[in-house]
């Protein structure tokens, strides 16, 4: 995935000013720099959010997966029920309950989502980006809220469930590291 | 020692009372005015409602014209539904829109049925006024609930390439609801009043409004009454049913996801 002169402006502020990146296949990035740097507004760029003033994106893949800066989850609909969402009715019950265990959200598969505790809607939201098949992962500051047993767990199912390009954006070093992301500065 | 029961202003036995204290101040104006062909008690009212009941001609007019406004009602829900999705997708549609929703809105219902005379049969008119009484206030109503819809949940759904049909029954569905559940509410009113004032200016034969019109050409105040009763009941009940429908669809919508 290539970048080059990427400029975004909202209004009189220019969030992003001639931004070039090379991504390679399969590679972990992390995506630092101290907040209204435009971080988040590059990953919105990439993910087809919002359309850039002026320059060229190539080779962004078309299957993308995301945990957004919000958890993003229907309210009424319980943690399967989102992820069905997006996966469909046809997707295998047994990986979704496999998913579940794995991140410790299987004493609350029958509560709606608006009222999940603020971890579990994190977990949810990371359960549901790690099972859609994509071959761009974005996660915007995704172990927010979550204490470091549920951090360490979500890190060890990204690094057992995703290959593809990961893209993290990040205020915290440690966070890049245990992902083995290369650190780009903005 | 017990604590003495408080009275509630709001509640039900107070609003049972308030009732009864309705239907008693209309019976004291029936004694009072002493004159059955201007004003009927109550009890006159409701035995020639019962009267109705066991007639089969009551029963006929009375399912023309709730076939006829129920069909009106429905294709202006509809109608509306549609119209507000291309005004939310479309903004050129809604301006184009404006001019037609802003002169049924301010045009009296009564030029309508006029006009609507010159083109229809009086046997169709009450499908047509209902229709047109209603589709302003859904779909404003629709358009402003779709417009409510989450962003970031679309956000959500685009990146992870959910299918249109799933974005409208879990996004957009729970989002229109309370919105076309206030509007079903207002419009279910608004349409049996303007399809029997259709009906009566139209002078539908074996209508509801068509009866109405009758008792007042031969003075059948009691008619009047129970025929108004009628009316009142049969809409309350639509109104029940189909706002327990439109719960239930969101019910099925929400639960289907699991």
């Amino acid at each position: 995935m290539e970048i080059r002169n990427l400029c975004k402006t909202y209004g009189e502020k220019k969030v992003l000013s001639s931004f070039c990146a090379d991504f390679q296949p399969g590679k972990r990035y992390a995506l630092m720099g101290p907040s209204g740097i435009g971080k988040t507004t590059l990953v919105r760029l990439i993910l087809g959010l919002e359309k850039p003033d002026s320059g060229d994106m190539t080779g962004v893949p078309a299957k993308m997966s995301a945990v957004f800066q919000e958890n993003r989850l229907i309210p009424e609909l319980t943690i399967p029920g989102n992820l069905r969402f997006i996966l469909g009715r046809r997707f295998p019950a047994e990986t979704i309950r496999e998913m579940l265990e794995a991140l410790s959200l299987t004493d609350c598969l029958e509560t709606p989502a608006a009222r999940l505790s603020g971890g579990q809607q994190r977990r949810a939201a990371l359960a549901r980006a790690l099972l859609a098949d994509a071959e761009l992962l974005v996660l915007d500051e995704p172990f927010t809220g979550l204490d470091e047993e549920n951090k360490s767990r979500a890190i060890r199912e990204i690094d057992r469930r995703f290959s593809g390009t990961l893209l993290l954006v990040t205020h915290s070093r440690e966070d890049a590291e245990a992902l083995g992301a290369e650190m780009i500065a903005l | 020692m017990a604590r003495k029961p408080k009275f509630n202003p709001t509640g039900r036995a107070a609003k049972l009372f308030a009732a009864l204290l309705a239907l008693c101040v209309w019976q004291l104006a029936a004694v009072l005015i002493g004159n059955r062909l201007l004003l009927v008690g109550p009890i006159q009212a409701a035995k020639r409602l019962l009267e109705l009941l066991g007639e089969k001609t009551a029963w006929q007019a009375l399912g023309f014209t709730f076939s006829r406004i129920s069909l009106g009602f429905l294709l202006a829900f509809l109608t509306a539904l549609v119209l507000a999705a291309l005004s939310a997708r479309f903004p050129l549609a809604e301006t184009l829109l404006r001019p037609y929703i802003l002169a049924i809105q301010t045009v009296p219902v009564a030029s309508f049925i006029v006009i609507a005379l010159l083109w229809l049969s009086s046997r169709r008119l009450s499908v047509f006024i209902s229709f047109l009484m209603v589709l302003p206030v859904l779909y404003a109503n629709a358009l402003q609930g779709i417009r409510s819809a989450d962003r970031q949940l679309l956000e959500m759904a685009k990146v992870f390439r959910v299918p249109p049909a799933r974005q409208l029954r879990c996004i957009y569905f729970p989002a229109l609801h309370p919105y076309l559940r206030s509007a079903s509410h207002v419009a279910l009113g608004l349409c049996w009043k303007a399809g029997v004032a259709a009906e009566v200016i139209g002078v539908t034969g074996r209508s509801v409004g068509g009866m109405l019109y009758d008792a007042k050409v031969y003075l059948e105040i009691s008619d009047l009454f129970a025929w108004t009763a009628l009316l009142v009941a049969v809409s309350l009940l639509f109104e029940r049913l189909f706002l327990k429908l439109l719960d239930a669809m969101l019910t099925l919508a929400v639960t289907k996801e699991g």
